[in-house]
């Protein structure tokens, strides 16, 4: 494994588009290299049968959408994260708790 | 090792002292502010639920190795529960710094139970940064290769240097584990001793379990209602 991840470090070309499995596998596989799994960049699965049906519902196989707005650049999936966050930081602030007793 | 007559042993003295500084009725109090009763305070005890799953699942890993993280079915199971419970850690740390920092958690003698959850926040996004740098695969390489850049541009130098897996590793699984630990038990302590921070609106109405007023508290408006949780 480590061989293949030496390899593949030094070996892949296509740094733009880095994040897309298919790079490195197809860098990999012209190296006389199979692989045996792939591992997703984020220590998940993206193969396999669980990955197919992730894949279903979000398609991640791609390089990440980034939006670049003057100095400002982040991943759409960051820009969700920090949203959701708001939005769950305001329901916290707004929502009733169970069981509180109103005067 | 026998006392000086007259004198109780060292075993005593630090008992009671720690007795004094954290009194068993506010270590586990039964009664809780009104104000309590609020969505805003769950993220405190979500962090740490979190983070008690993130030291589990690291253990475990630890235990393992990578070649069983990356290959088996349980083991990638357990990495991605890792990876997931850290994210969620930092999501609940956000929006429980977030209510803290606008209600302005540091009033009423709780400047320490504030630096103590800044450090703690500081100090999770190393053991983050390290944990990518562990994980044996491209993306820690990748994240090495581009991190050392960003380091030395910033002076950091090689005595933290990203591209030695062993250093970032042993960071990522004692070093940095252990200073966030300590910083949480500090943290919940000092919590626990000067009890959470009333809204602005509010004066603490209660001493944990006395059911008296807290001098201590910080707040400035009307007395709340006591109840119980």
């Amino acid at each position: 494994m480590s061989l293949w991840l030496a390899l593949g470090h030094v070996a892949c070309p296509c740094r733009a588009s880095w994040p897309d499995p298919s790079c490195y596998r197809a860098v990999m596989l012209g190296l006389g290299v199979e692989p045996v799994r792939e591992v997703s960049m984020s220590a998940g699965i993206v193969g396999g049968r669980g990955g197919a049906l992730l894949g279903a519902l979000v398609h991640l196989d791609h390089p990440a959408h980034t939006i670049h707005w003057g100095w400002l650049l982040i991943s759409v999936a960051n820009l969700v994260v920090v949203a959701l966050m708001l939005v769950i930081f305001i329901l916290a602030l707004v929502l009733p708790f169970p069981g509180r007793r109103r005067p | 090792m026998s006392a000086k007559p007259g004198r109780p042993m060292w075993t005593w003295r630090v008992r009671d002292a720690a007795v004094r500084a954290f009194p068993p009725e506010r270590l586990l109090p039964d009664r809780q502010p009104v104000y309590v009763a609020s969505w805003i305070y769950v993220f405190g005890v979500l962090t740490i639920a979190a983070f008690i799953v993130v030291l589990v699942s690291g253990a475990w890993l630890g235990v393992e190795g990578p070649a069983w993280w990356h290959t088996s079915k349980v083991g990638l199971f357990v990495n991605s529960l890792h990876l997931w419970s850290t994210e969620l850690f930092f999501f609940f740390m956000v929006i429980h710094l977030w209510g803290k920092f606008w209600m302005a958690a540091w009033r009423g003698k709780r400047q320490l139970t504030w630096i103590t959850g800044a450090v703690a926040f500081v100090a999770s996004i190393g053991a983050a940064f390290t944990g990518y740098l562990s994980q044996q695969n491209f993306a820690s390489q990748w994240i090495a290769s581009e991190g050392k850049d960003g380091l030395n541009s910033a002076g950091v130098g090689a005595v933290f240097n990203v591209l030695n897996f062993g250093q970032m590793f042993m960071w990522h699984i004692l070093l940095l584990p252990l200073v966030l630990g300590v910083l949480v038990v500090l943290h919940v302590l000092l919590v626990r001793k000067h009890g959470v921070v009333p809204p602005f609106a509010a004066k603490a109405p209660v001493a944990f379990g006395s059911g008296e007023a807290d001098p201590d508290a910080g707040g400035d408006g009307p007395v709340g209602e006591a109840g119980p949780r």
